[in-house]
């Protein structure tokens, strides 16, 4: 028998009525997929906190449970499906990946991975590579991040293979901020440290049920403040960031306590 | 209609309890899907203040004039509080060296805690210790513990919302009058706290004191005992408070067996058990039919014996029908960032009201758009001006609530 006749027997003869259906069915579950996603980010962006980064990363998961439902609905219209025609199916499609579409069948199944697994979600703030931003679309090949600049990035997620991804809140509503402080090395660490603490406790973002702390490090020209909290929405993290920032440098300032300059000799970080 | 329990001493109308034994009042499971779903709407259909109206009134009714009200409703007695208080306090006074020697009473926004304290300690004739000025506060200036009582005298301080200031400048002193205090240092004395500002302190001086007392929650019963006796009734006759829509009695004042309508323990769960807050919703509530003689061309108001008085007589017992309006009024937060609203409401509640002049100082908004938000604020409702500071408005004060706990901010205990 001819390799052409084969494949022939593979596929179904398509008939109007089932090539009707079949529009049908790829229609609907587009409209779906387009419906599910545009209602669930738009009640997701009108609640708070959990709820909405819950909301939000069930997302990808009801996308990819109508894709394989619709998927499960077209095969078997298009053939027989018997154990031979499924394996010489299979083989195609896996030569045809294998060869021509490498990457972005690593991308199609490292994003079911990241789905699977929650690697990162809608809401979700995340770095990967150089590219720090919250996470607006988990899709089945790329993941899109918006970064605090509004640009929209685009990444493969065949990158979770080699690099490492950084989350910064993992799918709570709150991630951890650190505000920087570089000071001279001679002032009181005590009083510098009390006055750090109290800035976090009277910022209007601070997120109570979480700890404020301040760590200190005694670097070769000066010492090295780092003030960790965290805001009441991951959202606030720039704002809570810069008031952070902006009424500690002035509480130090009252203190008197003089702000490191430039580095003569650095010693590594 | 519900029936008013025989008061006995567990039920006694003003009660103060540690604060864990503060018990909200539940709203019923009709009234409760109900709320639900207005905050369902109220999330997902934000509308602005000017096209959706507040709150529609009944057809052909109007409210109360401040007349009407001063007549029909006594003030509320806050001595009757101080004397609850004084039983409770009376032997922690009078002993010689009680522990600890400093008691803390935290009270809702509204709720009256800086009257009761302030009447409690001109009963027991103790030294009123004035608040700081907010320039003291961040001057961290302890000239301030200067001013106090002698030693050995004992004192009250009523509002300790009013000692400091969310500022990294604005802790100092209150920490150290927790320090005096906790210490004996001060002698013995009473302190008054606002709910919020207590949640707060708790973060900054974190020593638990289980022993805080608060007013028990007006519950249903407990509050309509309160409104009956608040009510002022015509000489020989009586007040009717009937639904708006329904026509149905709500509360009648005097009658023989007390009863209350669910409107009530819905008005009790709704402000989470604040006097203060339901009184002003139930005042607020209050309307009569249009009376020809308040529409005369002059102009001029009805005389308060008649002004919306339905004169329904019943033989020879005078009665007042009183309309009592079917929704509570609840403004609607103006479009725009709802982020930068609720800083300012929350620093408002935090302190239990602040100048305008400060906010600026205390938040991370320059001063005109602090200026304009509280303006946008106080145009739709949310926030009023009164001794020197803004507050968030009475009738605002539970959606206020209700969106800072949304939002996961820091709100009171209760």
């Amino acid at each position: 028998m001819a390799p052409e006749t084969q494949v022939t027997q593979i596929f179904k003869r398509l008939d109007s009525a089932a090539a009707l259906e079949l529009v049908a069915i790829v229609a609907g579950a587009t409209l779906m997929i387009i419906v599910v996603q545009r209602l669930m980010r738009w009640i997701g962006n009108r609640l708070q906190g959990s709820k909405r980064l819950t909301l939000l990363a069930l997302v990808p998961l009801i996308r990819l449970v109508i894709i394989l439902a619709a998927a499960a609905v077209i095969v078997p219209l298009l053939i027989e499906p018997s154990l031979q025609n499924m394996v010489a199916l299979l083989s195609i499609v896996g030569v045809a990946l294998g060869f021509a579409l490498k990457d972005y069948a690593s991308s199609l199944i490292a994003g079911i991975v990241a789905i699977g697994e929650r690697d990162y979600r809608n809401g979700d703030w995340v770095k990967l590579e150089d590219v720090y931003g919250e996470v607006r679309h988990v899709g089945l090949r790329t993941l899109e991040v918006v970064t605090p600049d509004d640009d929209r990035v685009l990444i493969p997620h065949a990158l979770l293979w080699s690099q490492a991804v950084s989350n910064s809140n993992n799918g709570d509503a709150r991630l951890q901020c650190t505000a920087d402080f570089f000071v001279h090395p001679q002032h009181d660490s005590h009083a510098a440290r009390q006055a750090l603490e109290d800035v976090a406790l009277t910022s209007p973002y601070l997120y109570f049920d979480k700890p404020v702390a301040v760590v200190v490090n005694e670097k070769p020209w000066g010492t090295h403040y780092r003030l960790k909290a965290y805001p009441v929405d991951a959202s606030q993290q720039f704002r809570f960031l810069t008031d952070l920032t902006v009424r500690g440098k002035t509480a130090l300032s009252e203190l008197g306590v003089p702000f490191a300059v430039a580095p003569a000799v650095q010693f590594g970080d | 209609m519900l029936t008013l329990e025989q008061e006995t001493p567990e039920t006694a109308l003003w009660e103060f309890v540690p604060l864990a034994s503060y018990g909200v009042p539940a709203l019923p499971a009709r009234s409760a899907a109900r709320n639900a779903w207005i905050s369902f709407k109220r999330v997902f259909w934000r509308t602005d203040q000017g096209t959706e109206a507040p709150i529609k009134q009944e057809a052909n009714l109007r409210a109360l004039s401040q007349v009407r009200l001063q007549h029909l409703f006594r003030p509320l007695d806050w001595h009757a509080a101080a004397a609850a208080l004084d039983q409770l306090l009376g032997d922690w006074w009078a002993a010689d060296e009680p522990e600890p020697p400093v008691k803390f009473i935290i009270g809702q926004p509204h709720g009256g805690h800086r009257e009761i304290v302030r009447r409690w300690g001109e009963r027991r004739q103790a030294a009123q210790i004035a608040t700081p000025s907010c320039e003291q506060i961040l001057a961290r200036d302890q000239h301030w513990f200067d001013d106090g009582p002698p030693t050995g005298e004992r004192w009250v301080l009523p509002g300790l919302e009013h000692c400091y200031l969310r500022h990294a400048n604005g802790l100092d002193l209150v920490r150290r009058l927790f320090q005096r205090a906790e210490s004996g240092r001060l002698g013995r004395g009473v302190i008054g706290c606002d709910s919020w500002a207590w949640a707060y302190l708790q973060r900054v001086w974190p020593v638990p004191r289980p022993d805080a007392l608060t007013l028990q929650a007006f519950d249903g019963p407990r509050l309509a005992r309160l409104l009956s006796r608040l009510t002022v009734s015509p000489a020989g006759g009586r007040v009717r408070f009937r639904h708006a829509v329904t026509g149905n009695d709500i509360l009648i004042v005097p009658a023989e067996q007390e009863r209350f309508g669910p409107e009530i323990v819905q008005l009790a769960a709704h402000c989470r058990g604040n006097v203060g807050v339901a009184l002003r919703h139930w005042r607020e509530r209050l309307c009569c039919e249009p009376d020809a003689d308040a529409s005369k061309p002059n102009g001029r108001e009805a005389l308060p014996r008649t002004d919306e008085q339905t004169g329904e007589q019943t033989g020879e017992q005078a009665e007042e029908s009183v309309w009592v309006a079917a929704e509570l009024t609840a403004p609607v937060l103006p479009l725009g960032s709802e982020d930068d609203f609720a800083l300012v409401l929350h620093a408002l509640l935090l302190h239990g009201g602040l100048p305008e002049a400060l906010l600026p100082d205390l938040l991370p908004l320059s001063p005109p758009l602090c200026a304009a938000l509280l303006y946008r604020l106080r145009n739709a409702g949310f926030v009023e001006f009164g001794e020197g500071r803004w507050h968030v408005a009475v009738l605002a004060y539970a959606a206020v609530r209700d969106l800072l706990r949304r939002r996961d901010y820091l709100v009171d205990g209760f």
